[in-house]
């Protein structure tokens, strides 16, 4: 049985496994003053992840939980996305700390650009590419709203990409490295980004909101790329409804959406070349 | 006796606070979390003035925990207004039940207690005319067998639960505190006769002991394994404002009237042992000679309360002696009968509609 630990600001999580390759594999991901070894034993944990193998039917899978709370089972060759996807889950049903909205942040020069879109938009495609030009990742997954003060929280974790998006980062960059290729999973084939030192080093470093973008990639789009602006209502209903704790939020919710789309530009991205699209991003927004 | 750290909490917070560790305070955090509880943990720190000594991790989950019980209390408040006009009309009691019950009457157990529905006691033969009444103000009964319906109305205590077309608000309407196939000849009237109205409302609450003996019966006479914790400082706290307010000899008066000592009597035993609370004397002494003690089925609790296989032995063994309480035996075989037979002839139908 193994324990280790997590540190991904602003949540930290310990984890107990009967996995002898968890940690070594997560070490690919994490860089070393995130992923501990042991535990730090005067550490209060955001949560307590146990993730190890029961019996079930005929097979003995991974059960993820936190407390008494289970998330999801896993086969041993489907460990990482399993174990990613619970850490989302974690912090999407439990925090309320921050307003939470399903977008990838991205941060530069001091202005952060907040992209949230379903599953299959180009999210997280658009997200590692800019991320690989000198962009800060923030986070390819969760938006968190800081109340406070408006600002946009980091919760820095590995890049998730799936399907197609894999081969499209592996040509557009073939020196960066793609870790944990799991093909079946129950979102087809996965795979992770490390985030670049840049972002592992400024974690701790909120960012202020600049630009909402609602990115669409359209295979047969008339247009290479085309950019429009947004309704500012449109926006704020858009957030609200991709947002994970807005009811909860209640009134203080409408206020910190508001203000945010307030004080940002909003834009729907529709592209089919994504090379010519991060240039024509790179010269609209920097 | 190995106490779960959210009773040893509660049980003297000023002692846990000083002397707990961090693994300490990451494992209350996750029992915490998992009952739903971190907003009644911030409640009771600050009940005992306690906030300002936590570590900063443990005040921002209580505090995240916190908005979430603010947000449940608005629409619970919110759907009682929302109920207000349709059930001003019935010219019979509502009486509102556990943690609404609870909130209306601003009970210690209630700050920072979650709910999941709103639970609604009325007279049995006033439930069509209530369920009338509920339709148009848009909720709905979701479609079920019929033999389901017979098992609600005639063997359960509740309608089949209520669904607002819009809000999708869940509502328990109640007719007995407990299922009638337990055949436990509950005194129901006496609910009502304890019954108070609120100020500015058209709903009543049950007394204090009447909130207790529910509880209790609901403790004790169940098979339910996963929430023994939540339910035992449900029950402590409840013991303690009975306490405060000086009805614990009420309480078994109202339990004797009502026909469940032994729920009641066995629930402050445990109260007594699980949170080191002091019974006072004569509700001891009345207590001590009292036939209806159950030391076995307390032993089961306080077993299922540790880990490992002990543990389990205790809740299969609690499993079994739950049903006992809630379906006499006849209704219990003939329930599995029923059931066993509807099971059987549904897999007929799906048989050939697979191989179509």
């Amino acid at each position: 049985m193994s324990l280790f630990s997590l540190h991904t600001p602003p949540f930290t999580v310990r984890i107990e496994t009967d996995s002898s390759t968890l940690s070594n594999d997560l070490s690919a991901l994490y860089p070393t003053d995130v992923l501990q070894p042991v535990p730090i034993a005067y550490h209060i944990y955001d949560f307590h992840i146990d993730y190890k193998r029961h019996f079930s039917g005929k097979s003995r899978p991974y059960h993820f939980r936190t407390g008494t709370e289970h998330f999801r089972m896993a086969d041993a060759n489907q460990l990482i996305p399993t174990f990613e996807w619970g850490l989302n889950w974690c912090v999407s049903a439990y925090q309320q700390q921050y307003l939470a909205i399903h977008a990838a942040v991205l941060e530069k020069d001091g202005k952060a650009l907040i992209m949230p879109a379903p599953p299959g938009s180009g999210k997280s495609t658009l997200c590692a590419l800019l991320m690989l030009r000198g962009w800060r990742l923030l986070s390819d997954e969760m938006c968190l709203i800081d109340p406070a003060n408006g600002q946009l929280q980091p919760y820095v974790r590995p890049v998730s990409l799936k399907n197609a998006s894999i081969d499209v980062i592996q040509q557009h960059q073939p020196a960066v490295a793609v870790f944990h290729r799991t093909p079946d999973t129950e979102k087809g084939t996965v795979a992770y980004l490390r985030p670049t030192d840049l972002s592992w080093q400024h974690r701790h470093i909120q960012a202020k909101p600049a630009w909402i973008l609602f990115p669409a990639y359209q295979a047969d789009a008339a247009e290479p790329v085309a950019l429009f602006s947004m309704p500012k209502a449109d926006t704020l209903l858009y957030l609200a409804q991709n947002s994970f704790n807005y009811a909860v939020f209640a009134g203080e919710g409408f206020r910190l959406l508001s203000q945010l789309v307030e004080n940002t530009a909003s834009y729907r991205l529709e592209y089919r070349d994504t090379e010519l699209v991060l240039e024509i991003l790179e010269q609209q927004l920097c | 006796m190995l106490v779960p750290l959210l009773i040893q909490c509660f049980r003297d917070p000023l002692a846990f606070q000083a002397t707990a560790s961090a693994d300490c305070w990451t494992r209350l955090l996750q029992d915490a979390r998992s009952l739903g509880m971190t907003a009644q943990l911030k409640a009771l720190c600050e009940r005992h003035q306690l906030w300002d000594r936590l570590p900063a991790t443990v005040q921002k989950h209580f505090a995240w925990g916190w908005r979430y019980y603010q947000k449940q209390q608005a629409s619970l408040f919110y759907e009682l207004m929302e109920l207000e006009p349709c059930l001003q009309q019935a010219n019979y009691p509502c009486l509102l039940l556990k943690g609404a019950a609870y909130q209306a009457l601003g009970l210690t157990v209630s700050e920072g207690r979650l709910y999941s529905d709103i639970d609604l006691l009325i007279d049995r033969y006033q439930l069509d005319d209530c369920k009338s009444k509920l339709f148009f103000a848009g909720f709905f009964e979701p479609a079920v067998s019929a033999y389901d319906k017979y098992f609600y109305l005639q063997l359960s205590h509740e309608n089949p639960p209520l669904y607002h077309v819009k809000r999708g608000t869940a509502l328990d309407i109640h007719f007995a505190l407990f299922p009638l196939a337990g055949r436990k000849k509950l005194a129901t009237e006496q609910v009502f006769a304890s019954a108070r109205p609120i100020e500015g409302s058209c709903f009543q609450v049950p007394s204090l002991s009447y909130l207790y003996i529910h509880a209790a019966i609901h403790f004790f006479w169940q098979e339910e394994q996963h929430k023994l914790v939540k339910d035992l400082i449900d029950l402590d706290l409840l013991y303690s404002q009975l306490l405060e307010q000086n009805l614990l000899a009420q309480l078994l008066i109202d339990a004797e009237h009502f026909g469940a000592l032994e729920p009641t009597i066995n629930t402050l035993l445990l109260v007594q042992t699980l949170f080191k609370r002091c019974l006072p004397a004569d509700i001891a002494a009345q207590i001590t000679s009292s036939p209806y003690q159950r030391s076995l089925a307390r032993a089961l609790v306080i077993k299922q309360l540790g880990g490992g296989i002990s543990a389990r032995l205790a809740g299969a063994l609690w499993y079994l002696r739950g049903y006992q309480h809630k379906m006499h035996w006849r209704a219990l075989l003939r329930h599995i009968w029923v059931k066993g037979k509807l099971a059987w002839q549904q897999r007929g139908k799906q048989i050939p509609q697979q191989n179509k």
